[in-house]
């Protein structure tokens, strides 16, 4: 039941090419430093901030079991997100942004999983949102794809769309990456090197794959990566008296914080389970079983999408 | 919020012409459009229901390649985060699916202050009374203050964006409007201009004319400013001559015309001057220029010891760190003398003086939700214009339900059933037209 009189514009879909990502080497490189919060105009509101950010985060306890249905999808489409991290040059808080989006998402809407394509696509129009937030310059949507894994753009947009509305526009999700510099101060003290806060960084991605980021506080994330960073061994009992100065406030409970830390610091397992997971761009080759569904989610006008494209 | 169906959603509605449209449109009558900008279009609707008055912001199609704009996302996002009296309430936002379009549904608001500073300039002739310009000015920092304390930076204040409620409940209550520009502090910016956007440089700051790197929330304190300064003398106080050009030209003229009222800036009196890009390179001279003492209480004719005056020079107060803040400027002794700021700040205070009826927001009934504009006149005119030249009438219930096709925005409809009605008219086909007549209202029944 399409609105006849206002056909789909799909008049315009290359020609984007030379407007892609046009940095300046300088601007390049704001982009890979994790970015540090305040400048010296905040800092006696710094405090405020943080705890306004913190009172921002909203953890809940997901029930649905989509999260455990996907995993190994979603392991995919995380993967596929830092390689485009690599690609584009993204912030590390625009990968955290896209992992929310679909972690958020999936907590709402199940996915069929005989439709990988779904997550696929689901996953590039969480990236491509999480770029227009957090990025001063968004690729243009034809640039996400590759020869194996391409959707019209139209159907990516289609999907941003269900993406906002299911996520209720509320978009600006608090991230561990706002905190690390406040923790690395609290915890470490102002001597800290910018490498702690690369690999605090890198802590932060590790676990990405393993954990529902709905169910966790961002604010613990980042203060588990900034101690982890600083010692990966530390007991229990040596990780609460580090949290000491920021948990006093009442900010976060350590246990929280002591979760996330042992999930990081571990010995990581081989690799085992990655190896038998299907290849990101291959997953495309089953759009054609798309006409079959009958989801939760209409997801016909996708489908007519990509039909009128082949 | 949100419309909250799956993403085909459907259109629904009975087939046929009117009904052709999406259901959230149906609980809307358009009566048409208000505005017009770079971000696309806004209409003035009623709910049917309510009968309560709606603005709906429709953005402008982005590219099908760039998806939904990044724009879009972020007015809405922040709109979603924001409750307060002074800022503008987003009601709605609604998907039509079937192209993929956005439309913003918020309250509507009848004055803004770009109309009522006009309406004095150029109708009245004469000054907003004291206790206007007060209350205005006070609910205006209200707001911004609570954008502030939720590190809102606005961006783009400017008489235009600052709207004020007509008669109800709210009657002269100030309510921020259009985020389109707005950012959560620490989120990325890129350069106003290269935004595609046309913003209107006389009330941006210096430190930004000067290609600051920091947008602090100071930007939007001197925009107010500004807003202040024009509220008193009715024109706007720095009304440089922009330069355009592709990326962020330097805007020597607008500097000028600050620098003339304000006095030459300088490291002394503003110490971060000399970082800033546009001053360090000085490709114009900038730093070398001569101009007179400082001269603002002239522009605006305040006594230079009156708080009012106080109050408008610390919000232009070249250092962005030694700018008042929202906060502080509401403690000032300004409002705290009589009269006192009031929340309608339309009413009158004085005994004996007149209340002044601002004009309505001019509807232009000729542009339906898409946004297609005749570019003749309204078919409708067109055809009463026919019919009153050759004297003819027409029974009144064809006429009537003939303008309200044309109100509910379906211009290719109305243009072709113009057609169809005068050739009907010309050759005296009553009794067909009566039946054209049936054929509507029945058209009518079903899509409401």
């Amino acid at each position: 039941m399409e609105d006849s009189c206002c056909s789909l514009p799909i008049s315009s879909l290359s020609c984007h090419e030379d407007k892609a990502l046009c940095m300046s080497n300088e601007e390049m490189e704001e982009q890979w430093l994790p970015r540090v919060l305040f400048n010296s105009f905040h800092s006696d509101t710094e405090e405020e901030y943080i705890e306004i950010l913190v009172s921002k985060e909203k953890i809940i306890e997901s029930r649905s079991t989509e999260f455990l249905r996907c995993k190994w999808l979603r392991c995919e489409a995380i993967q596929w997100i830092l390689n485009m991290k690599d690609y584009f040059g993204f912030s590390s808080q625009t990968v955290y942004l896209a992992v929310i989006y679909l972690d958020r998402f999936l907590m709402q809407r199940s996915i069929d999983n005989g439709k990988p394509w779904l997550v696929q696509l689901l996953t590039m129009a969480c990236l491509s949102l999480a770029a227009k937030m957090d990025e001063a310059m968004a690729p243009p949507l034809v640039k996400y794809q590759s020869e194996q894994c391409c959707f019209h753009t139209i159907t990516i947009r289609r999907m941003e769309l269900h993406v906002l509305s299911t996520l209720e526009w509320r978009m600006n999700s608090v991230t561990p990456f706002a905190y690390l510099n406040y923790f690395a101060i609290k915890i470490i003290g102002s001597h800290f090197s910018v490498d702690l806060l690369s690999k605090s960084a890198g802590f932060i991605f590790s676990i990405l794959k393993e954990i529902n980021l709905v169910e966790f506080r961002a604010s613990a994330i980042a203060a588990a990566a900034v101690l982890a960073s600083f010692d990966d061994k530390l007991t229990e009992q040596e990780l609460a008296l580090k949290m000491k100065p920021v948990c006093n406030r009442g900010l976060m409970e350590s246990e929280h914080v002591y979760s996330s830390y042992s999930l990081m610091t571990r010995t990581p397992k081989k690799k085992s389970m990655e190896s038998d997971l299907l290849l990101f761009p291959q997953l495309s080759k089953t759009h054609s079983s798309m006409d079959s569904f009958a989801d939760t989610i209409n997801y016909s006008s996708l489908a007519d999408d990509n039909k009128k494209r082949r | 919020m949100g419309d909250g169906r799956g993403i085909a959603g459907g259109t629904g509605g009975a087939a046929g012409g009117v009904s052709n449209r999406p259901v959230w449109m149906q609980q809307y009558d358009l009566m048409g459009k208000i505005g017009e900008g770079t971000y696309g279009l806004v209409f003035l609707a009623k709910t049917k229901k309510q009968k309560s008055c709606i603005a709906i912001k429709k953005f402008k199609q982005s590219k099908d390649g760039d998806g939904v704009s990044p724009t879009a996302i972020r007015e809405i996002m922040l709109l979603r985060e924001l409750s307060h009296d002074n800022v503008v309430k987003l009601v709605n936002v609604h998907i039509n699916h079937a192209d993929m379009s956005l439309y913003l549904a918020f309250d509507y608001a009848e004055h803004d202050l770009y109309e009522i500073i006009r309406h004095h300039r150029e109708k009245l002739n004469h000054s907003i009374n004291q206790y206007t310009v007060k209350s205005l000015l006070w609910q205006l920092l209200n707001g911004l203050n609570y954008l502030h304390s939720n590190w809102v930076i606005h961006r783009d204040l400017k008489p235009s964006n600052i709207l004020v409620m007509g008669d109800g409940d709210e009657q002269g209550v100030v309510k921020i409007g259009d985020f389109g520009l707005a950012r959560i502090y620490q989120a990325p910016l890129k350069p106003l201009s290269d935004n595609g956007v046309v913003v209107t440089i006389w009330y941006r700051a210096p430190e930004l004319l000067l290609r600051g790197k920091h947008y602090t929330s100071a930007v939007d304190i001197w925009a107010v400013g500004c807003i202040f300064a024009e509220l008193l003398t009715l024109k706007p106080l720095f009304q440089g001559v922009e330069v355009k050009g592709t990326s962020n030209p330097f805007q020597f003229d607008q500097l000028d015309k600050i620098f003339k009222v304000l006095g030459h800036p300088t490291p002394d009196k503003w110490p971060t001057l000399v970082h800033l890009p546009h001053w360090q390179n000085d490709q114009q001279h900038i730093q070398g220029l001569k101009y007179d003492n400082p001269c603002l209480h002239n522009y605006v004719h305040l006594p230079p010891k009156s708080p009012a005056y106080d109050l408008l020079s610390k919000m232009l107060e070249y250092d962005p760190r030694k700018r008042l803040t929202a906060a502080q400027a509401l403690e000032h002794e300004y409002f705290r003398i009589d009269p006192l700021p009031g929340r309608n700040a339309l009413v009158t205070t004085q005994p004996g003086e007149k209340i002044i009826n601002y004009p309505a927001r001019p509807v232009d009934t000729s542009t339906d939700f898409e946004g297609t504009t005749s570019i003749h006149p309204q078919p409708e005119m067109l055809f009463l214009g026919v019919l009153q030249h050759h004297q003819l009438c027409l029974p009144e219930q064809v006429h009537v339900q003939f303008l309200w096709l044309g109100c509910r925005g379906c211009h290719k409809q109305t243009c072709q059933l113009s057609i169809l009605l005068l050739k009907l008219v010309l050759e005296d086909l009553i009794q067909e037209l009566c039946l054209f007549n049936v054929v509507l209202q029945h058209k009518h029944i079903n899509s409401s």
